[in-house]
């Protein structure tokens, strides 16, 4: 299922590689600053958020139900980093 | 029991062909759990203080060591002990922890000045370095040094001098171990020599005998650490998400499944990432 979606829509999964990964990257670079880091998580959760609406848009299934579920695991993701 | 597991894992009729656990109301209650945890955790500290913690194995030695070492990287000059700047950072931690503040000033205004002049030190330069939190001298040393402010009083050429504070105590309900770092460089030019058994003996904030230090070490060691009960708590729903995402990623295509929901590869990426971020998260402040 998950590699058939990504072949479905490889350039939009590609995106979202490159935003998890330079996320990464910049997320080990600023490791001992805070104020940075938590920039960073903020930055990959938000882009993350907007993929999704672009994604869905897309694929022409954008429904409040999946912005709402898109919604939650951004912001689970948020509070279980920063809280 | 099995249809309860069933219907969080499973994508079925039942749940309308998704997992329980990845819908929005179980994803709700996942954040309100999380942040009840973080709640009590923070009740904890304030109706029983000193409980929670950060265990430290850092001693003046090891900074003062640590601090020299890079400054010979940079090929510098290793600072001298100093044992007025070594009280000056002791009384800066102690103060801390009396008057419960994190920060280069006290609520009451008191500057590391301040504690630099009560030990009768005239400076040309003084610098201040603040680390809590953190359980050893290596991670304290790669965080003052990936910050450019505190690496800049690490190497800088002015100063000759250094006192280093490290007391354990309670903030804000959590037992913690602070460290302080003073440097300067004296008025008269008087440079202090001071031997490592002197350094050892200057690392207690009390100065008590060695007895006294080993088990001041070891009831510190018992603290129980708020940001690991917090990252087990969190990497465990990680872990149960990221395997509920792949159970129903491959039911759903094994039963050919068409539905209205969120991109599992997006999800599971995302969630591999944070989850990443989580286990990597650097305990520890400075200041």
């Amino acid at each position: 299922m998950i590699i058939k979606e990504i072949k479905e829509k490889p350039g939009e999964h590609f995106i979202l590689f490159i935003i998890l990964f330079v996320g990464a990257i910049l997320f080990f670079q600023f490791r001992y600053n805070e104020l940075l880091r938590h920039r960073v998580i903020y930055g990959v959760v938000s882009s993350y958020f907007f993929w999704s609406l672009f994604h869905h848009y897309k694929k022409g299934d954008l429904h409040l139900s999946i912005i709402i579920e898109y919604f939650l695991f951004a912001l689970l993701a948020v509070i279980l980093i920063a809280f | 029991m099995k249809h309860l597991l069933s219907s969080l894992f499973v994508p079925q009729e039942r749940n309308s062909h998704r997992a329980s656990i990845l819908r929005p109301h179980f994803l709700s209650f996942l954040i309100i759990f999380y942040l009840f945890n973080q709640t009590l955790i923070k009740s904890f500290t304030i109706v029983k203080p000193g409980v929670l913690g950060y265990s430290s194995e850092i001693t003046a030695a090891k900074v003062f060591y640590s601090t020299n070492l890079e400054r010979q990287k940079n090929g510098l000059p290793p600072l001298h002990f100093r044992s007025l700047l070594a009280n000056s950072a002791k009384n800066k931690t102690q103060d801390m922890f009396t008057h419960n503040y994190w920060a280069h000033t006290s609520p009451e205004g008191k500057t590391p000045w301040d504690f630099f002049k009560s030990q009768n030190y005239e400076y040309t330069v003084a610098g201040e370095n603040l680390a809590k939190d953190y359980y050893d001298t290596e991670s304290m040393m790669t965080a003052w040094m990936q910050s450019p402010t505190h690496k800049e009083n690490i190497v800088n050429p002015k100063y000759k001098e250094i006192g280093i504070g490290v007391a354990d105590g309670v903030i804000s309900g959590i037992k913690t171990t602070l460290v302080a770092q003073h440097f300067g460089t004296p008025v008269d030019g008087i440079i202090a020599n001071n031997t490592t058994e002197e350094i050892e003996l200057n690392s207690h904030p009390f100065g008590l005998s060695n007895e006294s230090q080993v088990l001041a070490q070891t009831s510190t060691r018992l603290a129980i650490s708020p940001l690991f009960i917090s990252k087990l708590l969190g990497s465990l729903m990680f872990l149960i998400l990221i395997f509920a995402l792949l159970v129903d990623a491959y039911i759903t295509l094994r039963n050919g499944t068409h539905r209205i929901s969120g991109s599992s590869a997006g999800h599971l990426g995302f969630l591999l990432i944070i989850f990443i971020f989580l286990i990597y998260s650097q305990q520890g402040k400075i200041f």
